[in-house]
């Protein structure tokens, strides 16, 4: 079997390779020295989004069926974002239901960018900040900065 | 008993203890130990034609559907399959539709045509697992997707897992095209799994088929077939259940299947607060104002109106006068008065009472109202399936003393079960009115309803009298209950409640039906 399975499969050697080699601009993700399924992501909050300036640690784990599930991602730095809840989880569809096996680390990780870059109050996880984010977004962006010079700094 | 009466009583078979209720054509002539064809003509609004399928006939009718649509447009097995679930077993709308998309670039052909396996370089990547692969371990979908053999089968193996079959997509993030059975059956490796996913697609396809209806009961493995297929009664030939043949649950007409299901999802949601605020709170008799009470003492006094009374009778504190405390005597015309009062609540004050504060107590009054009545029907058929019972254990006993044949008291049987179907009939029609919007055709069906309850009220009376019955009395009121019925029913038929014409705007109701009906056997 060359795909899941036990031990640490081809794929996930590979992926992590090219993931040192090539890295995404903005993103560090450095395996785990114990364990190569866990990761610690670093992610730099986008140019022009309230989280500019900041860095949100994140942790990603690949679970057993990787790549045929996908993987687990969470935010371990607080962030005021109506997808992202007090807990880090993450409301994305290619992390739940639109998640493919030919997706990578590197396609999840930006995404998770991409959502920093354009909240999305309408598919909200967290009710109040979505609340916000659509009563008052001049308020919930200025939030979101104070949040991120609080939390998130380098 | 007379000898003549006997042609009356013929048309029942003596075992007969289930699929007594018309399900059949052959049993729409029944006719319930009275001579209906003098009362009306028409079939019986509640007959229903089926015939019950077993799993092997099931899948020979899939498969000759299947076959059709595969030749006529040159598709792979799956494929075809896939289709007609998305069109539901309209062959000939799979057809049409399928043309059209491909004419308007919907569909690129490449996508479902029969592909001849392009051999082009002989190793590559596959994008799942990282491994260079020969071109013989390489599988490509009907779409053009190419994945190794052995990442297709743990692909497949992980969504049978999660409950897939049909709607299982390409592995291909971008990619959204159905995988076919065939590509299913022949890289997915697992015995189980290939077994979880040969059940799962079947019950797709008897589910998204509209003239195929399963039996719910557990690992009851019957199905059935009717070329008009309506939300009516079905009983299993195998396990005697009785159920809806389009949405499977408790049968429900004159509901449709939408409208009970809202009733039933109300009755369990409301099920607390609307029995908390009936035997908590009540209205000041004077200003009409909702009033909780919060203390033992029965003598209130309204914060909005001041007005004081007693809680027990509603009437004025001052008429309690000398049994000051003593509120216990029910007054039959007073009780008489408030349910004609919550009659008139429940059918003429609501329209007007829009303006009114006290709106809600209004709508609960109603929801109670129909809530109360249906309650009350379930609990008089439930009393009434005893009584059968009773009837029954009579008749037997009766034959056994020689006094008269099973055919002679085979009338009893006759009252007792067309009484149960009136009396299911009914419990049905209040939350059928519950959705009905106000105006004439509601008032009409509420006549129609009433009307039946009053003969089945005087039927159900009779027939508890037991020995002592009148027969030519007990004949005439079931023709009687009989006739309503069916007036009811047909009438029921012409308006739709509020939930269902949510429907009919949301969306036109796909009323296909299997083109296949020559292969029923």
């Amino acid at each position: 079997m060359d795909g899941a399975g036990a031990g640490l499969s081809k794929r996930i050697i590979k992926e992590t390779q090219r993931l040192l080699q090539e890295p995404v601009v903005g993103i560090d993700a450095i395996p785990d020295e114990h364990n190569a399924r866990y990761f610690h992501v670093a992610v730099a909050g986008p140019e022009g989004s309230p989280f500019e300036g900041g860095v949100f640690k994140l942790e990603l784990f690949l679970p057993e069926e990787y790549p045929m599930s996908a993987p687990k991602v969470r935010f371990m730095t607080k962030i005021y974002h109506p997808n992202i809840d007090r807990l880090g989880r993450i409301c994305l569809d290619i992390l739940k239901d639109k998640w493919s096996p030919a997706l990578q680390i590197r396609t999840v990780l930006l995404s998770i960018q991409a959502l920093l870059s354009a909240p999305n109050p309408d598919d909200p996880l967290d009710n109040q900040v979505a609340e916000q984010w659509k009563v008052n977004e001049a308020l919930a962006v200025s939030t979101a900065r104070e949040w991120t010079k609080q939390y998130a700094k380098q | 008993m007379a000898e003549g009466d006997d042609d009356y009583y013929d048309c029942y078979d003596d075992d007969a203890d289930e699929a007594d209720f018309a399900t059949t054509s052959e049993e729409l002539n029944l006719d319930f130990g009275v001579n209906l064809k003098n009362i009306d003509a028409d079939a019986d609004p509640e007959a229903f034609s089926y015939t019950s399928l077993t799993h092997e006939e099931v899948k020979q009718i899939i498969r000759t559907a299947v076959e059709f649509v595969r030749n006529k447009l040159n598709l792979s097995t799956g494929v075809a399959k896939n289709l007609l679930i998305e069109n539901r077993w309209n062959t000939e709308d799979t057809v049409q539709t399928f043309r059209q998309d491909e004419a308007s670039k919907h569909v690129p052909s490449a996508f479902a045509r029969l592909r001849n396996r392009t051999v082009s370089e002989s190793m590559s990547e596959c994008s799942v697992c990282y491994t260079t692969k020969t071109r013989d371990n390489m599988a490509e979908n009907t779409c053009g997707h190419s994945f190794c053999a052995s990442c297709w089968n743990s692909y497949l193996e992980s969504q049978v897992a999660e409950g897939k079959g049909f709607g299982i997509t390409c592995m291909d993030s971008k990619c959204d095209v159905n995988i076919g059975e065939d590509f299913v059956m022949e890289y997915l490796t697992d015995g189980p799994s290939l077994q979880k996913y040969e059940r799962n697609i079947f019950r797709t396809c008897v589910e998204s088929n509209p003239s195929l209806s399963h039996c719910p009961t557990n690992n009851c493995d019957n199905y059935f077939f009717s070329s008009q297929p309506d939300s009516k009664r079905v009983v299993c030939d195998k396990c005697q259940s009785s159920f809806c043949f389009v949405c499977g649950s408790e049968y429900h007409l004159p509901c449709c299947c939408r409208t009970i299901r809202q009733w039933w999802k109300k009755v369990m949601d409301d099920a607390d607060t609307s029995s908390y605020i009936s035997s908590h709170t009540k209205d000041c008799p004077n200003c009409e104002s909702s009033i909780e009470k919060n203390g033992g003492c029965n003598h209130l006094i309204c914060r909005q109106c001041k007005y004081e009374f007693c809680w027990v009778c509603l009437e004025d504190w001052k008429s309690h006068g000398a049994e000051y405390y003593v509120c216990n005597r029910f007054n039959a015309k007073k009780a008489a008065d408030a349910v004609a009062a919550a009659a008139e609540v429940a059918t003429v004050v609501i329209p007007l009472a829009v303006n009114k504060p006290n709106v809600r107590r209004l709508a609960l009054n109603k929801y109670l109202f129909y809530l109360e009545r249906w309650k009350n029907h379930e609990q008089s058929l439930r009393l009434e399936e005893n009584l059968m019972n009773q009837i029954h254990d009579r008749v037997q006993k009766k034959v056994q003393n020689r006094e008269g044949s099973l055919i002679d008291w085979q009338y009893l049987m006759d009252a007792g079960k067309l009484l149960l179907k009136c009396r299911r009939a009914l419990q049905y029609t209040y939350p059928f009115a519950y959705y009905l919007e106000d105006g004439p055709s509601r008032m009409l069906f509420e006549h129609l309803q009433a009307e039946l309850e009053s003969t089945i009220e005087n039927l159900s009376f009779t027939i508890e009298q037991g020995d002592k019955l009148d027969v030519a009395a007990l004949q005439a009121q079931m023709r009687s209950a009989e006739f309503r019925r069916r007036a009811l029913f047909r009438d029921a038929k012409e308006i739709k409640t509020t939930a269902a014409q949510a429907i009919l705007q949301a969306a036109e109701p796909q009323k296909t039906i299997c083109s296949f009906q020559t292969v029923r056997p």
